[in-house]
């Protein structure tokens, strides 16, 4: 069932693609529109070229006679009309017997040559009379026939016209064949010039000839009656009057091609009007496409023309679409760089240098909806100690904002009282947990003690920091502490590691670990390396940089904090980073649920010693509920010491090589 | 038996899928397939919810097709856990160490009963106790 929209989406987007528009279906369907408008505008040209072109062979391949039938006709008209007729003067004479007609009914050059426009267009040939019109006429003879008959009507309108005025001007019949003279042989250049793939030899074969000779003997005569001419003519046609003017002023080439050309849109149109010669004078596109649009059917042109509107109104919608959804995607990315902004007002200005420890502190909003709920906060506090601070609000966006403002300030605020981190995340929790209502927080508090060289943090199921300089320690994950806000106990463990000079620790959020990579997730061991590999001059804004660029995508935010040790090359001796004392509250259920037993078998002891110190605080918790365990290593025998309510220890267990145990009240 | 959540195949290399499960003795078991993340994590909640609302008395989420869940997934089981009806409760059945490995560094492995089989965890729906055998 899944399969069909998408392959009707895929072939929108084909289309789409292909024709470069907005990859929307709407797009799609305009493209595929544009392409059977186009298939249509092609075929119609085509159709218009071909006939053009083959009535034209036809015309010019059979000898100029009688053999065509078209021919014949052609010829037949061109002697009615007095074309190739002996003197100008008969020609116009005998014209208004028949061609008369013709020549005062459509447009004033027609009449003047029929013969070149014949041999240039051919096809056009049956407009010229009823018996041509039948012969090439295949498809739409009846429309023809009505066009005739309305033809035929205005020229009776034209000769009764005539006859009012009276025969009195005697000049105007002979002044209008003039042209008719002039024209013939200069048509027939222009039609050599304007069918290339019609042979110039055929053009001025034998049938136009006469028409040549005669436009030479009328040239010679006309000249005297010029002026004359262009004063009648002017009543017949604006067009026409204008021509005749241009005839007198112009050269005679280009004037007689103007009205060759005119004569061709009156005979090569069927539909032709006294009211269309402007073609004439218009740009070559135009009138090519005239000519197309002409020669396509007045159904199919119906048919084009409402394609056409109905892709314009496809396109314009399409745009509007396309605006409104880029209208959006921009503010919606508006919107998640507000989150990240407001994120990153939230996030505190560090100072670049606590003391010895050079401080970097980077965050990268996520690339996806999930934006916000990442903090950090790096701080000394009053004896010079450094205190850092990064976490995680579950939830993301707006909702997730205030609450990580609310675990940062508290947990720092017990922290500046001078709390471990320990207890500042149990202190601190019960009250944070009731204020976040239902959300919860990841958290790692830190303070680093450039005295002593120590660090000591506690995680609230948040990911422990990295540590660059000795490979990874062995810290134990058994009995770590859930995070703020779940209904359960936190801040239950603590470490302490020796940090030397030149080393860097790393504190991050989940987000770093959990960006994409191809084979999966980006994981610690990755960011060990990105660490261990980034320059000392570099800070976590370049290390968050290297986990985006070696990650694929980072569903949630990156947070980061970088401590940098100085003091390595003066201590080049020193001892690398190690684990010394690892804490951890025990209530009954780590007693009973086996996790105090993995975490004191991380630690090192051997089965007879968990047994015993799990006997011991077993009786502790009893006693008074829950009991701290500090597992001390280090220096290689692991000592575990259970204290009391007081923090004093009560026993301390020793782990020996030997597999027996020390054990001290 | 049938499918709760659908295959969103098209962004994840793994196909999440949750699938109800009747067993015999009246227990349902939602037996989850794939990632769980900020994408599937939502899918998971609705089908705790549907069969909370449907009054199922022990939640039982089998987690052995799950490679992974992140904090927008825990959550959605911690939520779970601490909207338990009175005597209600939640079973989660893994043994997957990556995913052991996440409910132990965040801590919640204290929170959650989790059991390596399903026959351990009805085991103890039957018994009625509250020992947890790891």
């Amino acid at each position: 069932m899944k399969a069909r929209p998408r392959a009707r989406g895929s072939i929108a987007r084909w289309c789409a693609v292909s024709a470069g528009v907005d990859k929307r279906w709407a797009g799609g369907w305009v493209s595929l529109l544009g392409l059977l408008l186009t298939l249509c505008l092609a075929g119609a040209a085509a159709i218009g070229v071909m006939s053009a072109t083959a009535a034209a062979k036809r015309g010019h391949a059979a000898p100029p006679g009688v053999e065509t039938p078209v021919r014949g006709t052609v010829e037949e008209t061109r002697r009615e009309r007095g074309g190739p007729a002996p003197p100008t003067a008969e020609g116009g004479r005998e014209a208004p017997g028949k061609g008369h007609g013709h020549g005062r009914g459509r447009h004033e050059t027609q009449a003047e040559a029929p013969a070149p426009e014949a041999e240039q267009e051919g096809g056009a040939a049956p407009a010229v009379s009823p018996t041509a019109q039948t012969q090439t006429s295949q498809s739409s003879s009846k429309r023809h026939r009505e066009l005739e008959r309305e033809r035929r009507r205005e020229r009776r309108q034209a000769r009764k016209e005539k006859e009012q005025e009276g025969r009195a001007p005697e000049a105007a019949p002979k002044g209008r064949q003039v042209p008719v003279v002039v024209t013939p042989p200069v048509a027939a250049a222009t039609s050599v010039a304007a069918t290339p793939p019609v042979s110039s030899p055929t053009v001025p074969g034998a049938g136009s000839m006469p028409s040549v000779v005669a436009g030479a003997r009328a040239s010679a005569g006309s000249k005297a009656r010029r002026s004359h001419r262009s004063a009648t003519h002017t009543r017949h046609g604006s067009a026409g009057g204008a021509r005749a003017r241009a005839l007198s002023t112009l050269p005679a080439a280009s004037t007689a091609s103007e009205a060759a050309r005119g004569a061709g849109q009156g005979t090569g149109d069927p539909k032709a009007t006294p009211a269309k010669p402007h073609h004439a004078s218009s740009s070559p596109l135009v009138r090519t496409v005239t000519q197309v649009i002409d020669v396509v059917p007045a159904a199919i042109r119906w048919v084009i023309a409402g394609l056409l509107a109905l892709a314009l109104a496809l396109a314009l919608s399409t745009r509007f679409a396309s605006r409104r959804a880029q209208r959006l995607a921009r503010q919606r990315k508006e919107l998640l760089e507000d989150v990240g902004l407001l994120q990153a007002a939230l996030l505190p200005e560090l100072p670049e240098r606590l003391g010895p420890i050079a401080t970097t502190a980077a965050y990268r909003p996520a690339s996806g909806p999930a934006a916000g709920g990442d903090f950090y906060d790096l701080f000394a506090l009053a004896d010079g100690r450094l205190a850092v601070l990064v976490g995680d609000v579950s939830g993301h966006g707006r909702k997730a904002l205030p609450h990580t403002t609310l675990v940062r300030f508290t947990l720092r605020a017990y922290l500046e009282v001078g709390m471990s981190p320990r207890e500042a995340l149990q202190a601190a929790a019960p009250g944070l947990e009731r204020q976040l209502g239902g959300s919860f927080a990841t958290v790692v508090l830190a303070i680093y003690d450039p005295r002593e060289r120590r660090l000591v943090y506690s995680c609230a199921g948040h990911p422990p920091p990295v540590l660059d300089g000795a490979g990874s320690l062995p810290q134990i994950t058994a009995c770590s502490a859930p995070p703020i806000g779940v209904g359960w106990p936190t801040g239950t463990r603590q470490t302490e590691l020796s940090i030397p000079g030149g080393a860097r620790a790393c504190f991050y959020t989940d987000g770093v670990i959990e960006a994409k990579l191809a084979g999966g997730l980006f994981g610690v061991e990755r960011l060990r390396e990105t660490l261990a590999g980034l320059p000392e001059d570099e800070g976590a804004d370049e290390l968050l940089e290297r986990v985006a660029a070696a990650s694929d995508e980072h569903p949630d935010d990156m947070a980061a904090c970088l401590l940098e040790i100085e003091g390595g090359e003066a201590g080049g001796s020193e001892s690398p980073p190690a684990v010394l004392v690892e804490e951890v509250e025990v209530r009954h259920q780590e007693l009973t649920d086996g996790r105090l037993h993995r975490f004191l078998a991380a630690g090192g002891l051997s089965e007879a010693e968990i047994a015993e110190v799990v006997t011991q605080a077993a009786g502790a918790v009893i006693r008074d509920g829950s009991v701290v365990l500090k597992l001390r290593g280090g220096d290689g025998r692991p000592r575990v010491e259970i204290l009391d309510n007081d923090n004093v220890a009560r026993m301390r267990i020793t782990a020996r090589s030997d597999a027996g145990s020390e054990v001290a009240v | 038996m049938h499918a709760v959540g659908d295959t969103s195949g098209d962004r994840h290399a793994v196909a999440f899928l949750i699938e109800q499960r009747q067993l015999p003795d009246g227990n349902t078991v939602l037996e989850v397939e794939g990632d769980l993340d900020l994408a599937s994590a939502p899918k998971l909640k609705w089908a705790l919810a549907d069969l909370q609302a449907a009054g199922a008395h022990n939640l039982i989420v089998d987690l052995h097709g799950v490679g992974f869940i992140d904090s927008t997934a825990l959550g959605v089981l911690v939520g779970a856990q601490r909207g338990l009806d009175v005597g209600a409760r939640l079973l989660l059945i893994c043994s997957e160490p990556n995913v052991l490995r996440i409910f132990e560094l965040t801590g919640l492995d204290g929170m959650f009963d989790i059991f390596p089989t399903l026959e351990e965890a009805l085991a103890l729906t039957r018994s009625g106790g509250a020992t947890r055998t790891r």
